[in-house]
């Protein structure tokens, strides 16, 4: 499902984001991925979501070597992957509806679709009374549950979300992993980076470790 | 796509509305100032035709033509349609015109059997009013090439120098106008690229987003795209407006106080075909200085450098 072969990212000014990096994350799986602030965390998810490249190695997601996807290939192979951020990235002057039919208006679906499936998703993650507000007028929660539900509509095989508990405190991080672990119930992978160590003892799942750049399985 | 199209400009609008504003203004005037120099070049061009109505051919014929090939000749003339006046002056008509012109005593000329008048007949030619006004030059070009041919043609006269120094004349004037045209439109390329470009760099998060869903580039584009077309079809609208309005100021204002020296049938106001290409130049140039801006910017990997 993710398969990560001695890849290597070198960035323009010399420094070493990733090393040496090789793992594999199997279908249906609930991996963990920890590490101090600059370990590398981000990268490893922007090669993940086909947001960088690598400059060595090979990084293959639902079987796509992301190296070497075409500009034509990379929106596709995007709508087939979920992403959560930490600062959510959601369209601050649109409602929660319009921010979670995004990825289904690019893929090009029916206007009744949309409108029954980012129902359906919506109520999933509990924000039903919520659809209409905008993000500011929302906590950081219910912000990430946006987001989840953005990252969850169109099916996703993979869910990475990159320190999605970050801004939040402990009893609404435990709602959030809740969440994550009912997605991951349905059949999707999912991958978090979190230096939430608390929330991931209570858990029995695989846990990666990153450190300056270097991956520990 | 087509409710998100709408939407996106919408927001542009309010979004930005003073940088729109801007870039609209001066795409206006940047139009204005081209259809003035347009309208300016139609009333000149207008003007000296005009002028030209007027212009007579005269058709000098050799010695001896018979009045076979005269009648001939006369036939051709009036089968083309495209003379309202053709008139035959023969030889001993056209010489007493001539002396009498030079003074009464001249005319003691035609009394010496020595004399012989080097006046040959003639005809003299005004073209048909029929003819529109930009054809008028090429038709008398086109019709003197024409007689000279003839074998019984000596000699046109429509006065060449005054035609071809106004046709080189006009023929630099359409350059020139031609570099100011493009120059004018070049900055207004540049402007509405410019407008884009912010545009796109102030919602660079909102791209960054529809990235990371899956759209595709022509997705991001294409909103971008059409606000640049709008940009320059608004500015058009609005620079046409101006126009009609200015021309109308100009036109009441030389009725009251030029009225005695200028034809102000001559001072044209913009043509459907004008307005058209107008219409069209503006939103192409919109569509251009926008896909100028995004087609650098958005690869499809806009995330991956911030």
């Amino acid at each position: 499902m993710i398969s990560f072969s001695h890849a290597y990212k070198v960035f323009a000014n010399g420094y070493q984001g990733l090393r040496n990096a090789s793992f594999e994350i199997e279908k249906g799986e609930f991996v963990f991925l920890t590490g101090p602030s600059g370990a590398g965390k981000t990268t490893l998810f922007r090669l993940i979501s086909a947001f960088d490249r690598p400059t060595s190695g090979r990084v293959t997601v639902l079987d796509e070597d992301v190296s070497a996807l075409t500009n034509h290939e990379l929106p596709l192979f995007r709508r087939r992957i979920g992403v959560i951020y930490q600062d959510f990235r959601l369209l601050r002057d649109r409602s929660v509806f319009d921010n979670v039919s995004m990825p289904l208006i690019v893929r090009g679906d029916s206007k009744t679709f949309i409108e029954s499936r980012v129902r359906e998703v919506i109520s999933q993650v509990g924000l039903d009374g919520r659809i209409e507000s905008i993000p500011e007028e929302l906590s950081g929660g219910e912000q990430q549950r946006v987001a989840i539900a953005r990252a969850l509509v169109h099916h996703p095989g993979v869910l990475v979300a990159d320190e999605p508990t970050g801004n939040l405190d402990h009893e609404m991080s435990a709602e959030i992993f809740r969440l994550l672990e009912h997605v991951n119930a349905q059949g999707t992978t999912v991958f978090v980076a979190t230096h939430d160590t608390e929330l991931i003892r209570r858990r029995s799942y695989r846990v990666m470790n990153i450190q300056g750049g270097e991956v520990h399985t | 796509m087509n409710a998100y199209l709408f939407q996106h400009l919408f927001r542009a609008w309010r979004r930005h509305w003073v940088l729109q504003l801007a870039s609209v203004t001066v795409m206006t005037l940047v139009l204005v100032l081209v259809n003035f120099l347009f309208l300016g070049y139609t009333a000149f061009n207008d003007t000296i035709n005009q002028w030209g109505r007027g212009l007579e051919m005269i058709v000098y014929l050799k010695e001896g033509t018979t009045t076979e090939v005269l009648e001939k000749f006369r036939g051709l003339l009036a089968s083309s349609g495209e003379f309202d006046q053709i008139q035959f002056t023969p030889k001993e008509e056209a010489t007493k015109k001539f002396l009498t012109s030079l003074g009464p005593e001249s005319l003691e000329l035609l009394k010496d059997p020595k004399w012989s008048s080097p006046i040959p007949s003639s005809y003299e030619l005004r073209l048909s009013h029929n003819i529109p006004i930009n054809a008028r030059v090429p038709a008398l070009q086109l019709w003197s090439a024409k007689f000279k041919a003839m074998e019984y043609v000596d000699d046109v006269f429509y006065g060449q120098g005054w035609v071809e120094n106004f046709t080189s004349f006009l023929t630099s004037a359409r350059g020139v106008l031609a570099v100011i045209w493009l120059l004018s439109l070049s900055v207004g390329l540049l402007i509405i690229s410019n407008c884009i470009r912010l545009s796109f760099w102030q919602r660079r998060e909102e791209i960054e987003i529809l990235e990371l869903v899956g759209a595709t580039s022509k997705f991001v584009r294409t909103p971008f795209l059409l606000e640049g077309a709008m940009l320059g079809a608004v500015s058009s609208v609005l620079s046409l407006v101006m126009s009609f309005g200015f021309h109308t100021l100009l036109l009441n204002w030389l009725a009251k106080t030029w009225t005695f020296w200028v034809a102000l049938e001559a001072i044209p106001a913009l043509d459907g075909w004008t307005i058209v290409v107008n219409l069209v130049t503006a939103m192409t140039f919109g569509l251009l200085g926008a896909w100028n801006c995004v087609r650098k910017i958005n690869t499809g990997w806009s995330a991956a450098v911030s």
